[in-house]
Parts: structure tokens; sequence; C-alpha cells
């Protein structure tokens, strides 16, 4: 092993504790009720997250990406509809490479 | 009756009532390794992460961020906003259930969003021994998942070629979609991807989570419609069965 493995393991390892940190925490406070203000506070942390890690994704090399953007919506349509995670992420990555091989490069 | 035998029904129904989870844990899992082998980690790296860390969501955002070159601390931060709401599970099945101190603590390093689902879903029947079988149920097979993926990607030749880096932000785009339930939402989706966007112009992918998350979260607690009367005492008349 050398150091960039000794530091990627360190790097797991940190994650891994701070996930179960997070998990531990609240099966270790019994009887504690939280402010509503707290509780919708934790409740829109990770929705807001979600976005942060979508938005990136839909750029391609002049901005917005047509055939991200198309996958991107058609998953959204396909999830909504059938409430079937699989689905959506199979029709979006249809969707997408239909687009990205029938738009002309430079539009996309 | 022995002690394991008085468990198992509710555990197997735990495990059981998860199943249809499987579905979505498997194709997340084969995105995952797609996404970590593009990073640069290696195989070992892959399915230990699955094993200690257990959570989609933190695990293809962190090969991500390793893969723009993120700092440890910009790792870190977007990890604590994709879990926080753990905290809230965890008070929830607290007061719910009658742990041991050893159910306690395997039920706290399992604890998934589907697990809590399902076990609170369950309503009265719902025991320690269920949670558990539900947990382990996703336990096992995000990991066969991990592990399929690896066997898999040996066939993949490029995935970037292929464009199969786009399932990353596919893969938030389903799990964002169940979220959007009210009109608040909408709003919030709309202020949240106007903060990603500008965010992501000038500050390091990590900051964009960290402060997309905290954005969401200020404006949630402070403007999102409280429970309608009949919602609260509902909330109140179920608590006082629960007494």
């Amino acid at each position: 092993m050398n150091a960039d493995d000794f530091y990627r393991a360190g790097e797991i390892l940190a994650v891994a504790a701070l996930v179960l940190t997070t998990r531990a925490a609240g099966f270790y406070q019994k009887n504690t009720e939280l402010p509503e203000f707290w509780v919708r506070f934790f409740r829109y942390a990770p929705f807001g997250a979600f976005v942060a890690l979508v938005v990136p994704g839909l750029s391609g090399p002049q901005g917005i990406g047509i055939a991200q953007l198309g996958g991107a919506l058609a998953a959204a349509l396909s999830v909504k509809l059938t409430r079937q995670a699989w689905v959506g992420l199979a029709v979006g990555m249809v969707c997408f490479w239909l687009l990205r091989a029938l738009l002309p490069q430079e539009s996309l | 009756m022995s002690e394991t035998s008085k468990y198992r029904p509710a555990f197997l129904a735990g495990f059981r009532a998860i199943m249809p989870l499987w579905l979505g844990g498997v194709p997340f899992a084969l995105v995952y390794v797609v996404a970590a082998r593009k990073a640069g980690f290696s195989p070992v790296e892959i399915q230990l992460m699955s094993l200690l860390i257990f959570n989609s969501a933190v695990q293809v955002s962190m090969v991500g961020l390793v893969a723009a070159g993120a700092s440890l601390w910009a790792i870190l931060f977007p990890a604590l906003t994709l879990t926080i709401q753990n905290v809230l599970y965890g008070l929830s099945l607290s007061q719910k259930l009658r742990f041991s101190p050893f159910g306690r603590l395997v039920a706290a390093c399992l604890l998934t969003d589907g697990a809590f689902a399902v076990t609170v879903a369950a309503g009265e029947v719902v025991s320690v021994a269920y949670l558990l079988g539900a947990e382990i149920s996703m336990y096992f097979i995000w990991n066969a998942g991990t592990f399929l993926g690896l066997v898999l990607n040996q066939v993949i030749v490029d995935p970037v070629k292929l464009g199969l880096n786009f399932v990353i932000p596919l893969m938030f785009v389903v799990l964002l979609v169940p979220l959007l339930k009210t009109r608040f939402e909408l709003k919030l989706l709309v202020a949240a991807v106007i903060c990603a966007y500008l965010s992501n112009l000038f500050l390091p992918a990590g900051v964009t989570v960290l402060l997309t998350g905290l954005v969401s979260a200020t404006l949630g607690a402070f403007f999102a419609p409280s429970p309608s009367k009949k919602q609260a005492q509902n909330i109140r008349m179920n608590r006082d069965n629960d007494r």
C-alpha cells in the first residue's frame, strides 16, 4: 500500500464514521422531542443536496445539455408515473442515448 | 420456544417487506460501481465502502467529489447533509420500540430511509426484529449488488464513452422526485436549482452541495406549511395511543 491508498482508506473511514454518527445520534437520545423548526430543517437538508448533485450533471459543452436535460425530465416523469426507481433510471438513460445519437453534436 | 425462533417470524416479515426496494437497490449499486471505477477506486475500496458506509447517495456523491479533486472536508459536509435525516429516524424509532443494547447498536449501524419507511408503515405489529430484518435485507442486497457490479464492470469497456457517467445525476433525479409532494416543495426546488446553478459557477462541488443543502433546510424550516389542524390532531392521537 502506498500513501495514496492510506489516504483513500482514511477518507472512507472518515465518511463511514460520520454516517454512523448520524445514524446512532437519534437512537441514543431517548425521550427527546425536537422542536418543529429542527424537524423541518433536517427533513429538507437532503432535498437541497440532491438538487446540487443533479445540476452540474445536466451541463454539456455548451451550457445546459439538451440530451442530459431530456434524459433527466424523462426519468422524472417515469418515476412520477410508475413510482419505480429502476424504471426512471432505464427510461432516462435510453432517452439520453437517443438524443445524443439523433441531435447534431454542436447542439448538445 | 427458544429466543431465536420467537423473533424469527417478525425478522422474516421485515426482511420480506423491504424486498420490493431491491429492484431499486441493484441498479443503484451498479451505478455506484461504474462511477467509482471511473473515479479510480479499486474493487476492494468499492466493496469496502458498501460494507462500511452502506448509503447509496453518500457513496455516489463521494466518488463524484473525489473524481473532481475535492478535499476531505468538501466530501464530509455533503455526506452530512445527505444523512442528517437519520437523526430524526433514530429518534422516532427509539421512542416506538424497546431495544436491547445489542439490538440498538445493530439497528443504528444499518439504518436506511427504506428500512425506516417499511417499519413505520407496518404500524402496530412492528418490533425490533422486524426493523432488523428490513435493515439486514437491504444491507445484503446493497453489498450483493456492489459485488455484481464489480463482476459486470469487467465487461463494460469505457463507461464515459457510453455516457454512463450520466447515471449519477440521473440517480439523484430519481431520489428527488418522490420528495416533490406539495406546491411548497416545487417552489423550494426552483430556489435550490438557482442556488446550485449559481454556486456551481464559482465554488467547488462539495461546497455547492453543502450550501444548497443548508439553503433548502433553512427555507424549509422557516417557510414549510405547518400540518393542518386535522393532521396535527391525528399525530397527537397516534402519540397518545403509543403511550
